[in-house]
């Protein structure tokens, strides 16, 4: 009889990534079996960071003094000789961890790393720590991953297995770098390279590199980013503008490479300072083309094409633009795979109210680029945009039966449930839909797993019999199971990983339940937990509700501070949350920065109870 | 796996040796190829993708199975590279361990803790660090 801990390690370890650190921990208590087998998947991929969070991919380590998580994780470590070799891949996004401890923890340890990085690098402080970094780097010869920020100090480092290159530029001055052997070694090994910079210092560096000779036959993927010629955040100068010669970068690589990404489109335009951008006049700066007219000339399978600018997207026009260009060049880009992301977010204003003629605009944009796209022979085509996407579908003429739209379809899953016309929904059903499925999970406590039907009409119902006992629900399937008739089955995190919902559910959550009952948000890792508690002349009751969700735990983090933001009834502050920025108009008391934030209280006007759905 | 032993392409029919697979396993591992054979699946690279994903109504109902069944089928996917299959299997197996104790593990996978009190301690003492979440 086979078991579980008789099973291949490849397949061991393919369970292993579905499970949180806590679920191994739990896995590696079961007995002396299961500790050899998944203690390794435990410590084998290590996070560092400030921010509390879970993630399925990393055991997270947290960089906190108070709760003394790394301390503890050092202790184990010195406790059990054999754990720090487990250790093969490390992410910090904490500088003071890699400034004071990671160096130290290599030699004392005897971590075998072959991946690590700075996670979430700021470009104007990758300097702070960053010769530790470097020497890091110069003493692992394992590490398969380096980011650099000047190209010289690739000889320094004494790996040689380095496969994946990231050029994270932060000065002018460090486009330009001298000719070397070394480079030419770690050129000719790279399978990826990733030049990131506030600047076009992608062409620049590669126009070196090709100046020099240098090649990378075996490259299969090139990501960088294009900023028309900007040399700081503001000004822009024409002198600096060079376009994408294929000709001859064409020479810098092999057949081998076979997946293209670029960010591009800027919104400099002509003008000297972005603010005098007008935004119906001056929409989007020609970079765009200038990179794209040369794309066609690469022999490549997959195109990641997305749009820079990400301050200012506000610029419905400027989207339609960017499409437009982007169409304009789609039919003769020879590729398999497809993914456009025009890195816009649904503002409803936006939708409704100030832009009518821009949506008007972007539907006959939206037309012809899904008509440009259905002529192609795509395997894989991804818009992972949500504006785009519904009104692509509220798109009458498209034929839904078409293969490239059930292509679409399946390939994006999570957009189906919110945006498949089938549905015959508009944007204020599936908003009421989402806040009746949160509502109705709350209202069916008792029963879990449940099917739970979606629509307005199944929140405005009063509950036939009141008051409900108290009860805990609990709900931690890997999908929570709100929308479980629908197909492909949508679970919470597609509900709150996108802003617009979360921005819907917590109007309605601020507008309609507030007032009605009290309510305690708290999240914890991929949870969020949504308490409530009324009290009526007859009696009283609590429940709590947990989801959870098999997301990023980073992710779920912003929403719930987010959420408790939106209910906080002493507001004031600005919120930031993906680039959205939110303003309530009461202020929030001043709170001293020892003093821990509570657990969210919201609205006790227990008057309003008969209102309420339950 | 059918095109590595078929790399030509050939028409006529040719054999698929499956010697490490029961018949009854196979017959599941048929069943659910003949239900998925308009299945478009996310790409292999596509891994995030694929993690997140919760597993397919169907699959679920069809790898409600007992525990050795639910194993070789996902053996015999591994062994005949249907990745979809396997991916499926594999987030069974993760549901079937998530939320549970290490007892209700015991429990679940019928396993005898060999642990001593000394050994328990130290390996809690061990996982304090994960245990912060």
């Amino acid at each position: 009889m086979v078991r579980l801990e008789e099973l291949p390690n490849d397949i061991l370890e393919l369970i292993s990534q579905r499970l949180t650190q806590v679920e191994l921990i739990r896995l590696n208590r079961v007995n002396r079996d299961f500790y050899q087998i998944f203690t390794p998947y435990l410590y084998k991929q290590i996070y560092v960071t400030e921010t509390k969070g879970k993630s399925c991919k990393w055991s997270v380590v947290q960089y906190d003094l108070k709760t003394g998580g790394l301390h503890r994780f050092e202790r184990s470590l010195g406790d059990n000789r054999a754990l720090g070799k487990y250790v093969k891949k490390l992410v910090s996004d904490d500088i003071k961890f890699i400034l004071f401890k990671l160096n130290n923890w290599q030699n004392k340890y005897g971590f075998k790393l072959r991946y690590f990085k700075f996670g979430r690098v700021p470009y104007n402080h990758f300097h702070t720590g960053y010769d530790d970094i470097l020497k890091l780097y110069t003493k692992n010869k394992w590490l398969r991953n380096v980011q650099v920020s000047r190209i010289e100090d690739l000889a320094k480092l004494a790996s040689d297995h380095i496969t994946e290159l990231e050029l994270v530029i932060v000065d002018f001055k460090h486009h330009f770098f001298p000719r070397s052997q070394r480079l030419a070694q770690v050129a000719e090994r790279l399978e990826k390279l990733e030049i990131n910079s506030k600047q076009n210092a992608g062409l620049i560096i590669l126009k070196q590199f090709e100046s020099y000779g240098i090649r990378f036959p075996n490259l299969k993927q090139l990501t960088f980013n294009h900023c028309h010629g900007a040399m700081n955040d503001m000004e822009y100068d024409m002198r600096y503008e060079i376009r994408l010669d294929s000709c001859k970068l064409n020479k810098l690589f092999s057949e081998n490479l076979d997946t293209l990404k670029i960010a591009c489109g800027c919104m400099h335009g002509s003008k000297y300072k972005l603010e005098e951008i007008h935004e119906y006049t001056q929409s989007q700066c020609q970079c765009v083309d200038a990179i794209l007219e040369q794309i066609v000339w690469f022999p490549i399978k997959t195109l990641e094409i997305s749009r820079l600018g990400s301050s200012i997207m506000k610029n419905a026009f400027g989207i339609i633009e960017w499409k437009t260009q982007v169409a304009k060049y789609l039919p003769r880009v020879a590729i398999s795979k497809l993914t456009l992301d025009s890195n816009c977010q649904l503002y409803p204003t936006q939708l409704f109210d100030q832009c009518v003629l821009g949506v008007q605009q972007m539907k006959r944009c939206n037309d012809r680029l899904i008509k440009t796209i259905n002529q192609r022979e795509l395997t894989h085509l991804s818009i992972p945009d949500y504006y785009e996407s519904m009104l692509i579908w509220m798109q009458p003429e498209i034929d839904i039966k078409d293969d490239s739209i059930l292509r679409f379809l399946q390939t994006n899953e999570k957009i189906q449930y919110y945006l498949n016309p089938l549905l015959e929904k508009h944007l204020v059903e599936y908003k009421n839909d989402l806040i009746g499925c949160v509502l109705q999970l709350l209202k069916n406590k008792h029963q879990p797993n449940q099917s739970v039907p979606s629509g307005l009409s199944s929140i405005t119902q009063p509950s036939a019999t009141s008051p409900k006992p108290n009860h805990e629900f609990e709900s931690r399937q890997v999908s929570s199971g709100l929308v479980p008739p629908l197909h492909p089955p949508a679970s919470l995190h597609d509900i709150f990983r996108h802003d617009t919902y979360k921005n819907l559910v917590n109007y309605q959550f601020c507008e309609n339940l507030m007032a009605s009952r009290k309510w305690v948000i708290e999240g914890t890792g991929t949870q969020v937990k949504i308490s409530h508690s009324s009290h009526s002349s007859h009696s009283s009751h609590s429940s709590t509700l947990e989801i959870a969700c098999h997301c990023d735990g980073l992710e779920f983090d912003r929403v719930v501070a987010f959420l408790q933001h939106m209910l906080h009834p002493f507001s004031g502050n600005k919120v930031v949350l993906n680039n959205l920025n939110r303003y309530t108009t009461k202020k929030m008391p001043t709170r001293t920065p020892d003093t821990p934030v509570p657990p969210l209280i919201l609205g006790s006007d227990c008057k309003k109870i008969g209102e309420n759905p339950f | 796996m059918i095109n590595d032993l078929n790399p030509d392409g050939l028409t006529e029919d040719f054999e698929v040796p499956t010697p490490n697979v029961r018949s009854s396993v196979l017959a599941k591992v048929l069943e659910w190829c003949e239900h998925h054979k308009h299945t478009v699946f996310p790409d292999d690279d596509d891994e995030d993708a694929k993690k997140s994903a919760p597993v397919d109504e169907w699959d679920r109902n069809f790898l409600k199975v007992d525990q050795e069944m639910l194993y070789e089928i996902m053996l015999a996917a591994n062994y005949l590279n249907i990745r979809p299959l396997l991916d499926a299997g594999c987030k069974t197996v993760a549901e079937m361990i998530r939320n549970k104790s290490p007892e209700e593990l015991r429990r679940t996978f019928n396993i005898v803790n060999d642990f001593s009190p000394e050994e328990e301690a130290a390996i809690r003492r061990e996982n304090e660090w994960a245990e912060d979440r």
